[in-house]
């Protein structure tokens, strides 16, 4: 055997190769694509695809001592889920995520009123702090006034822009009520901009709602259970927004609005709630076209385990409520699972789509509706230039 | 060559002839080359393979013969599982254990997940894959193709192809 030691490795069989790479991370795995033909081959063979590194997961969200990622995929130490990389990462608070671009915020200590922004990409660990926006001054810095910031980036619709959407909402004065003022930071303009083409309108309220950017459309769910569309983000030659805004409904079977989440499938967006009471989770998916138009994906149901029952609640004053014990907090369409936590328990579960079995995850969850955010590493470079 | 048994005093082998002892609970393995190990049925049977032989009334007396395994990876493999079986509950002193014990070269590694493959034991295996994958990790693709003795079979604008797709993960 000694004199073949050098050539040992060759006798390695494929599917030990595939046993040590399903230990490497994914950017090493990408580049061992490379070594030659049969490496190539394994990543298509659905025998070993099971095995091999895939694109890093997690959920995001604020913890005590700053930003964490609960990771979701093995090998994911090569993802600086607390942002590290950024030069104030201590006094950084989570915003945002979307499809592998992170936002965050800070208040500077010499003026309060201004709130800076940051958009990061933990992966590459690529960073851009965006100009301040004029808004965050007077009068909208002030009481009564809540923003709620989305980040939309969308690699497979345009890899080369991001946008950032600044709600100005009216929460206290029950006259002016709703979002009165949006503003839009575009990365290929790399400014704010107000957007003239909103109308006021009082019904429309989002507090740190579920939200997805799909195919160059930003869709926000309203709290009273309609979702906000805004397409057409890019301006006209002249500086005039194209802009274009639609309310549309959500499935009329949906009750438990608190308790579910948006997905996206390559071409329409997905929406998931509980119903009965969370025996079952429905999923649904948008044909878009006019008029637009809900169908059912999937309705999958929901093991005991989750311990599903004693759903209504009585208020004193005679009225009751449903309740669900879970909330769906994340819907991912490719890899086929539906992340879920279980308010009483607080534990995180994952449940394959596929094979219907719900495995848990993580113990000592935060189970305050809206959490986590869902986020998918994502590799292209971070667009827009160095301010 | 003797085997270290679960308390640590060496058994020779070669002594007595029956082998699946029940007071004592020892077998006799024997590599490829013909040497003979005395193990405990315990730390045996973290072998799935072996297990599965014990199980199914396989072993005969004479032992277990283990074509596919050397003598030195064998006894490499039996004192990982004498050690694991021994105080499994002592975490620190088995991840130092651990650490040493895959201090060694590249291809004692791979012979130890060959071993390690045949005989079912899965700890080890994880143990061993592990240890090769961050060794490896942030190697070049040249340096993959000499030490898994792999020929690059493609052509050059192949190659480049696929490292144009996976251009970010060479930066």
């Amino acid at each position: 055997m000694d004199c073949k030691k050098q050539f040992s490795a060759g006798f390695l069989t494929d599917d030990l190769v595939v046993e040590i790479l399903s230990w490497v991370p994914f950017k090493s795995f990408c580049r061992f694509k490379s070594v030659c033909k049969a490496w190539l081959a394994f990543s298509s063979d659905p025998h070993y695809r099971g095995k091999l590194p895939k694109i890093p997961t997690g959920l995001l969200r604020e913890g005590r001592t700053g930003i964490q990622l609960v990771s979701l995929s093995p090998n994911n130490e090569e993802i600086d889920g607390a942002l590290t990389f950024l030069p104030h990462y201590k006094k950084l608070e989570f915003v945002d995520c979307c499809n592998g671009l992170v936002l965050c915020k800070y208040k500077s200590i010499s003026n309060v009123a201004y709130t800076h922004f940051i958009v990061c990409n933990p992966a590459t660990q690529e960073w851009r702090e965006l100009p301040v926006s004029e808004s965050h001054g007077h009068p909208y810095g002030r009481d009564g006034y809540r923003c709620t910031t989305i980040l939309a980036f969308d690699p497979s619709w345009s890899a080369q822009s991001f946008y950032v959407f600044n709600f100005w909402q009216n929460v206290s004065n029950s006259w002016a009520r709703g979002i009165s003022r949006i503003e839009v930071f575009s990365s290929d303009l790399c400014t704010w901009h107000v957007d003239d083409a909103w109308i006021w309108n009082h019904r429309i309220l989002m507090v740190n709602t579920p939200h997805s950017y799909i195919g160059g459309a930003l869709h926000v769910q309203t709290s009273s259970g309609e979702i906000l569309v805004v397409d057409g983000l890019h301006r006209t030659s002249y500086g005039m927004s194209s802009t274009n805004f639609t309310i549309i409904k959500l499935p009329h079977e949906c009750c438990h609005l608190m308790d579910g989440c948006f997905g996206q499938s390559p071409r329409s967006l997905l929406c998931a709630f509980p119903e009965e009471c969370g025996r079952t989770v429905a999923v649904f998916s948008l044909d878009a076209g006019s008029p637009y138009k809900w169908s059912v994906k999937h309705r999958l149901s929901m093991p005991d385990a989750l311990g599903i029952g004693n759903n209504i609640e009585f208020c004193d004053d005679g009225s009751w409520l449903l309740r669900c014990s879970y909330h769906v907090v994340a819907l991912d369409f490719v890899r086929d699972v539906l992340f879920l936590i279980d308010k009483e328990a607080k534990k995180l579960l994952v449940y394959n789509i596929s094979t219907g079995k719900l495995s848990k995850i993580k113990d000592g969850c935060l189970t305050r509706t809206w959490a986590y955010r869902y986020y998918v590493a994502c590799y292209s470079k971070l667009p827009g230039r160095a301010m | 060559m003797a085997a270290t048994t679960a308390d640590g005093s060496k058994v020779v082998g070669g002594g007595e002839k029956s082998n699946v002892d029940e007071e004592s609970k020892m077998i006799t393995l024997f590599s490829s080359d013909g040497e003979r190990f005395e193990v405990t049925q315990e730390a045996a049977a973290m072998s799935q393979t072996i297990h599965h032989m014990m199980e199914d009334g396989c072993v005969d007396d004479e032992g277990v013969h283990l074509p596919n395994v050397g003598s030195s990876i064998l006894a490499m493999v039996i004192e990982y599982c004498n050690r694991h079986v021994a105080s499994p509950d002592e975490k620190e002193d088995i991840r130092s254990f651990d650490a040493g014990f895959v201090n060694v070269e590249h291809h004692t590694l791979f012979d130890i997940i060959r071993a390690a493959n045949y005989l079912d034991v899965k700890e080890l295996m994880d143990l061993c894959c592990q240890t090769v994958a961050d060794s490896i990790k942030s190697k070049s693709v040249e340096e993959i193709r000499e030490l898994f003795g792999i020929v690059n079979d493609f052509t050059p604008e192949e190659e480049a192809e696929i490292r144009k797709e996976n251009q970010w993960a060479f930066e």
